[in-house]
């Protein structure tokens, strides 16, 4: 149990890379062989992508009309 | 936001036509409704048409729209929590560590990484990110959604590198929990 605090205390630096190399070893090696960890891991890693797949909000299309208004009334428009 | 201005007649229209949508999407999700997301996006092209000539063709470009973006919303929330002082909703700031995993793994199943997220997914995601307070908000948007570097986003928002890291994260952990009931599978 740990190796699966240690896990918790150093999930932001486990995930992103950022721990001694020594350590990151340490706690991949327990992650291979802890589920429940592995499942915390994976689960903060589809988070992370997640939000990296999202598309932009669309512009509702009257407030486009009103920036293209501007646009135009603007110096070289 | 990766482009860059090109050439040198990049009309009023033209800017609206290629910065619009990306300066509206960030504003929005750091505001959280349209019509502030519009009153921020309208200043930003103002901006951007009027130094226009500044920045042609350099690489700096997307982080100063950035900056000036993200300066742009926190100008309008600062006039808005002015005026409206008591409305801003209880933070969701005491979300503990997740306890030491233990009991059955609840794996996550999620889309492909190829494919795109479907209207469903994407609106769940947005509406967890609209749940998030403020300070983690920002972080996370310009993070996990915009790809920013920390370090930018210390600068962006004149944090310290630790406090960006520790907001990410509990910004993260708040996102998995609301997003768990959706993605995990069930205990076999």
């Amino acid at each position: 149990m740990t190796a699966c605090r240690d896990l918790v205390e150093s999930l932001y630096e486990y995930v992103a890379n950022e721990l001694a190399p020594g350590r990151q070893d340490d706690l991949h090696r327990h992650v291979e062989v802890c589920p429940p960890c592995a499942a915390l891991v994976d689960s903060y890693r589809i988070t992370i992508g997640l939000a990296r797949r999202l598309a932009p909000l669309p512009m509702p299309p009257e407030c486009l009309a009103r920036l293209q208004a501007v646009a135009r009334a603007s110096p070289g428009g | 936001m990766e482009a860059t201005p090109r050439g040198l007649d990049l009309t009023p229209e033209q800017v609206v036509r290629d910065y619009a949508a990306q300066v509206y999407s960030l504003a929005r999700r750091m505001l959280g409704n349209d019509d502030d997301a519009e009153d921020v996006t309208q200043e930003v092209l103002l901006q951007v048409l009027r130094k226009l000539d500044t920045f042609r063709g350099e690489a700096a470009f997307p982080t100063w729209l950035h900056r000036v973006t993200v300066n742009a919303a926190l100008g309008l929330r600062r006039q808005r929590a002015t005026r409206d002082r008591h409305r801003a909703h209880a933070a969701v700031d005491d979300l503990p560590e997740p306890g030491t995993p233990g009991g059955p793994a609840r794996r996550w199943s999620a889309p492909p990484d190829q494919q795109l997220l479907d209207h469903e997914t994407q609106e769940l995601i947005e509406a967890a990110i609209a749940q998030l307070d403020e300070k983690y908000r920002d972080v996370y948007v310009l993070a996990d959604v915009e790809g920013l570097p920390n370090a930018e986003i210390a600068s962006l928002l004149g944090l310290g590198l630790p406090a960006v890291k520790s907001r990410l994260h509990r910004a993260r952990l708040m996102m998995r929990e609301a997003l768990a009931p959706y993605f995990q599978e069930a205990v076999s």
